[in-house]
């Protein structure tokens, strides 16, 4: 059995970088009005082989736990999810909405429901205040290193503490999870890709092309 | 009241920078007038300065990465403007990663970013690394590098996680070989360039530790001048001259409070403004 | 200087308090334990309770308060300053108003909060990290709020940070706390401040420990390197390159190179400061009394080693649970080690001056799953002043034909010690024995070498005794000098001791390297001291270490072995092969 599989991790305490990258873009960069929302997660994106699918998930579920390059309990959330169901989950321009999803796990499963941590999930700041005059997207930008170097340990790092599940290829980076206002989705895709690549001291910000890459991996139009 | 930089050095304290104190002092100790310039400060007193210089430290927290943040703040858009007209500018560690975000080196096409200070790559290690290494002056032509002799081989420290300078288009290397913009080179104790760890302490590529801009008034370096500006500062059991110029000194404050390996950088600073009138 | 304390011209006029940092939460809290009144908000539930610094705004709190300190001074005016620890803002302004003699009203209302909401408890207790309090001069008030606010920006750098003014000093001493308009705390001031006395029972534990048989020394070759590459004793360069030694560019001597870390702290001046963190927990497992008195003189022999007169030091002290009989013996036992090693030691600038103990923690209710308690561990770090920090010197050697001498000697002590547990795989019982009187005066003759500018090189002896401390100044040089030593043993027969317990030893003492041709001056200057001096031996300029008894040659090794053995023996910590 061969699965791919989605680890979603946020900050449950202010994310000060998400925070920081909001101001530079508004007051520095004259995204205002443009940019509508901002949100940032660590993501893991797993290959994994085991016996059956949920014995395997459990496995890499309880090692994502025990392991803080995953995930840490005193900062984080997160949600682990077949890949592809996350596709850009809570954005529909609400604050605090409980959309349903097809979650598999939750974390912190105490206090949070299987149906996902949404209430805690916010934009910086949550998207859809004030006017809108345009249409709304949403854009979840993967962004890694370019070199694979950097994803292996974590490879290791899992299968090191797995018994059965075996997993075959990782990949791990940074979703930055934009949404603006544009004209069409095409002209909203334009405005994330400035917004994303450095290419001059005025021009983009969130990640340098000499050393990372980065690929759009869900967009969809907000209503 | 209005701040005076006339004749002074400007040294930019953005707001997590923590070198910034030592790399004053080590201008001074050349004989420059140094001021430090808050990063919201009204820029426009930067006009009278005589040089700028970007301390190592953590501007910002490294949020987003290194120097990115701070190069978007107002003050550089005054330095983009002082120093395409000329000034001489360093940009030391941290500040070395504001100027290449902000694309003034290599500065083929100016701000743009054509370069970056990458996470380093290291043997058997990963993140933060501090050590001393040495380093070969590629180029005496620079407004900070006028005092060396070509070739010489300069002890000095580095610390930093994202040294490596690297690009995703290797035009941009050939242009700054053929137009030596290479400054600096990691290179062992006898000067010899290979590569190896820890000698290129972070991958860099071409082993390279510092570069500048076309003009060479803009140097963006790693390794930390202050920090070799006294003899005091240089460890005992360098294999070097230069340890055995330290281990001499014991006991002597007036000869350890004298040239370390990296004053130079500032010496020439003094000469270049010097030479050019401005002092 | 500036003091904590509310001064005392708020009796003349009015002062308030100023809190700022980071915003308030519910750090150190037991997480959804004290949750708020609220619990139906998933935000708070199992955030953790751990408190978080963060050195970033840490660095522009410290200068942005430089600025208020130039402000305050610029305008004649006396302020009082204060961080917050343990028990939060209720702790700090109560002990600021104490201290001055002055009582406090507090408006938990105008304290700046981390989003979320809390309890008045929490927001008076919690121990959110990163904050100060200031005792300022209402005329000066809104020029310390926008030093904080908009010079430094600190509420645009750090979502929620700031500096807000949240209570009045009053002239009674009494503290009140305002939460929501109702009254929530009103108590004489002093009743808060003054701590609350346990008297515990102490029972001294009773362990057996045996000296064990000894296996002679035909396999000295292998039981050496066994020991320079054993965890206590190999090199920890690899941790070292992880931390910036040369930020604010003052280091003389840093990690690795010596004894004690020093600097020059004060441009233009020859004062210099030393540093040295040390505690041996084998020690306290035997004797907890000699676990205290040897960790204090451990660390004040580390600062001598460069050349500093131990001025101060602070504590971190380690137990289990203290409700134990047996544990807080240890802790009383340890305690009074410490502090019969200050008093006996003593400032040697100040006589009859204990060494002063400035600060310290303690942590109790170490255990193991299992219930068992850690072996006692006190912890000192020293702090060391010379007069002159153009005298320390690295530990490597220096110069061939240079001499090596012992100050001080070795006794019977491998209790505890690195050969007793790594090569025979026991701790033994004759943990070393503090001797005050002796480590005071080693202490002093060392010093003065210093002073003389007689040192090249100094180490003193710890783990691993003799052998070990020759073998790290070996391994210190300059790479490209190639300098060696033979040790005979003959030259310590006078001990009357076996050439295992010679070699390695713990009894405190020190190793110095002078110029050739001194003999006489470093006999007397120790004779005159009292202190016991062995002419070791000459460094040669073979890149080798051997040990000999006379004509017998007990074992050799190459400089580049045992420098691989050192520096390999992070592999099982470390997992890497070398620690570059």
């Amino acid at each position: 059995m061969k699965a791919k599989l989605e680890l979603w991790v946020g900050l449950k305490v202010i994310d000060l970088v998400t925070q920081t990258a909001w101001m530079t873009f508004t007051e520095k960069l004259n995204y205002e009005g443009i940019l509508r929302g901002l949100r940032r997660y660590s993501y893991f994106g797993i290959e994994v082989e085991g016996e059956e699918f949920e014995g395997t998930v459990e496995e890499i579920d309880r090692a994502i736990q025990l392991d803080s390059a995953f995930t840490n309990q005193n900062k984080h959330f997160y949600r682990l999810l077949a890949a592809g169901t996350d596709a850009l989950a809570g954005q529909d321009g609400r604050h605090g909405d409980d959309l349903s999803l097809s979650v598999l796990l939750a974390s912190d499963s105490s206090s949070l429901s299987s149906r996902g941590t949404l209430a805690i999930e916010r934009d910086y700041p949550a998207a859809g205040r004030g006017e809108r005059n345009g249409r709304l997207f949403s854009f979840d930008c993967l962004i890694r290193p370019s070199l694979r170097d950097r994803e292996l340990p974590y490879m290791e790092r899992l299968n090191g503490r797995l018994d059965g599940a075996k997993v075959t290829d990782i990949v791990a980076g940074e979703v930055l999870r934009i949404t603006v206002e544009g004209a069409d989705i095409e002209e909203a895709a334009n405005i994330v890709d400035g917004m994303v690549v450095t290419r001059s001291r005025r021009e983009g910000l969130l990640m340098n092309p000499h050393y990372q890459r980065y690929e759009v991996i869900a967009s969809k139009e907000l209503s | 009241m209005k701040r005076n930089f006339s004749r002074k050095v400007a040294v930019i304290q953005f707001p997590g920078v923590n070198c910034e104190y030592e790399t004053a002092r080590a201008i001074r100790t050349v004989g420059l007038e140094v001021g430090l310039f808050r990063w919201n400060e009204d820029p426009a007193v930067l006009d009278d300065a005589v040089a700028i210089v970007l301390p190592g430290g953590f501007s910002y927290q490294d949020r987003i990465r290194a120097g990115v943040v701070a190069a978007k703040d107002r003050v550089m858009d005054k330095v983009s403007e002082l120093a395409a007209a000329g000034m001489p500018v360093l940009g030391i560690c941290n500040g070395a990663q504001v100027l290449v975000e902000s694309g003034f080196v290599p500065g083929l096409q100016w701000e743009s970013v054509e370069l970056a200070l990458a996470p380093n790559i290291m043997e058997d290690r990963s993140g933060y690394y501090c050590r001393w290494v040495y380093s070969r002056l590629e180029e005496t032509r620079t407004a900070w590098t006028g005092s060396f002799s070509e070739g010489a081989v300069i002890p000095i420290p580095i610390a930093h996680a994202e040294g490596r300078f690297v690009t995703e288009n290797e035009k941009v290397l050939k242009a700054m070989k053929e137009n030596g913009q290479i400054v600096l080179r990691y290179c062992d104790s006898t000067g010899v360039v290979d590569g190896s760890f820890p000698a290129n302490p972070n991958g860099s590529m071409d082993n390279i530790a510092a570069a500048c801009n076309r003009e060479g008034n803009v140097v963006a370096m790693m390794p930390h001048p202050e920090r070799a500006t006294w003899l005091r500062q240089v460890p005992e059991n360098l294999p070097d001259e230069w340890g055995r110029r330290r281990r001499k000194g014991a006991g002597n404050i007036d000869l350890l409070e004298g040239e370390g390996p990296g004053r130079k950088f500032f010496t020439s600073l003094l000469e270049r403004l010097k030479q050019g009138g401005v002092l | 200087m500036l003091r904590s304390r509310v001064p005392a011209e708020a009796k003349e006029k009015p002062y308030k308090f100023i809190l700022v940092g980071k915003p308030t939460d519910d750090s150190g809290f037991g997480g959804a334990a004290f949750a708020s009144e609220d619990l139906a908000s998933e935000e708070e539930a199992n955030r953790g309770a751990v408190q978080v610094p963060d050195p970033f705004l840490k660095r522009v709190l410290t200068e942005a308060s430089k600025k208020v300190l130039e402000l305050a001074d610029e305008r004649n005016v006396r302020i009082g300053f204060k961080d917050l620890g343990a028990g939060g803002i209720s702790c700090a302004t109560s002990e600021m108003a104490d201290a001055g003699g002055f009582g406090a009203k507090l408006y938990l209302d105008r304290v700046n909060l981390a989003d979320g909401r809390y309890s008045p408890e929490v927001i008076s207790c919690s121990e959110t990290q990163e904050r100060y309090c200031l005792a300022v001069p209402d005329e000066i008030v809104a020029d310390v709020l926008k030093i904080y606010n908009e010079d430094f920006e600190l509420p645009h750098l750090y979502h929620g940070a700031g500096a807000v003014v949240i209570g009045e000093v009053i002239k009674e001493p009494v503290y009140t706390i305002e939460s929501g308009g109702r009254l929530v705390c009103k108590a004489p001031v002093n009743v808060i401040t003054t701590g609350i006395s346990y008297d515990r029972e102490a029972k001294p534990r009773v362990r057996r420990f045996e000296e064990p048989e000894l296996k002679g020394t035909k396999m000295l070759r292998e039981d050496f390197l066994k020991i320079i590459s054993s965890p206590n004793i190999a090199s920890k360069n690899y941790v070292y390159r992880m931390y910036d030694s040369e930020v604010q560019g003052r280091a003389v001597l840093r990690p690795g190179e010596a004894d004690a870390g020093v600097i020059a702290p004060i441009d233009g001046k020859s004062v210099g400061l030393a540093f040295s963190v040390d505690g041996n927990p084998f020690y306290g497992l035997i004797d907890p009394y000699q676990g205290g008195a040897l960790a204090v003189c451990e660390a004040a022999r580390n600062v001598a080693s460069v050349g500093a007169v131990p001025s101060a030091i602070t504590d971190c002290l380690n137990y289990g649970n203290p409700e134990i009989e047996e544990v807080f013996w240890e802790f009383k036992e340890g305690v009074r080690g410490v502090g019969d090693a200050c008093r006996k030691i003593g400032l040697l600038t100040e006589e009859g001056y204990p060494i002063p103990v400035v600060s310290g923690n303690v942590s109790f209710y170490n255990q193991g799953k299992s219930g068992k308690a850690i072996p006692p561990s006190p912890i000192i770090a020293c702090v060391g002043v010379l007069d002159d920090w153009s005298v320390s010197r690295s530990i490597g050697f220096k110069d061939e034909g240079d001499v090596l001498y012992l100050v001080g000697e070795p006794l019977d002590e491998l209790g505890g010690g690195e050969y007793y547990r790594t090569v025979l795989g026991t701790f033994g019982g004759n943990v070393p024995k503090a001797d005050f009187i002796r480590e005071r005066r080693q202490i002093e003759s060392v010093i003065e070498m210093h002073r003389l500018g007689w040192i090249k090189a100094a180490h003193d002896i710890s783990s691993g005794g003799i052998l070990t401390a020759i073998t790290e100044m070996a391994i210190g040089q300059d790479p490209s000098n190639g300098l060696g030593f033979v040790l005979d043993l003959a030259e310590l027969a006078p001990t009357g001791l076996e050439p295992e317990k010679i070699l390695f030893s713990e009894t405190g003492a020190f190793i110095v390297e002078l110029p050739a041709g001194m003999e006489r001056e470093v006999l007397a200057l120790c004779a005159r001291n009292r202190v016991r001096l062995y002419r070791l031996g000459e460094i040669n300029s073979f890149p080798r270490l051997e040990v000999i008894d006379g004509s017998e040659r007990l074992a050799i090794w190459e400089l580049e072995e045992l420098r691989t053995a050192y520096d390999s023996g992070c592999r099982d910590i470390f997992g890497v092969p070398a620690g570059r």
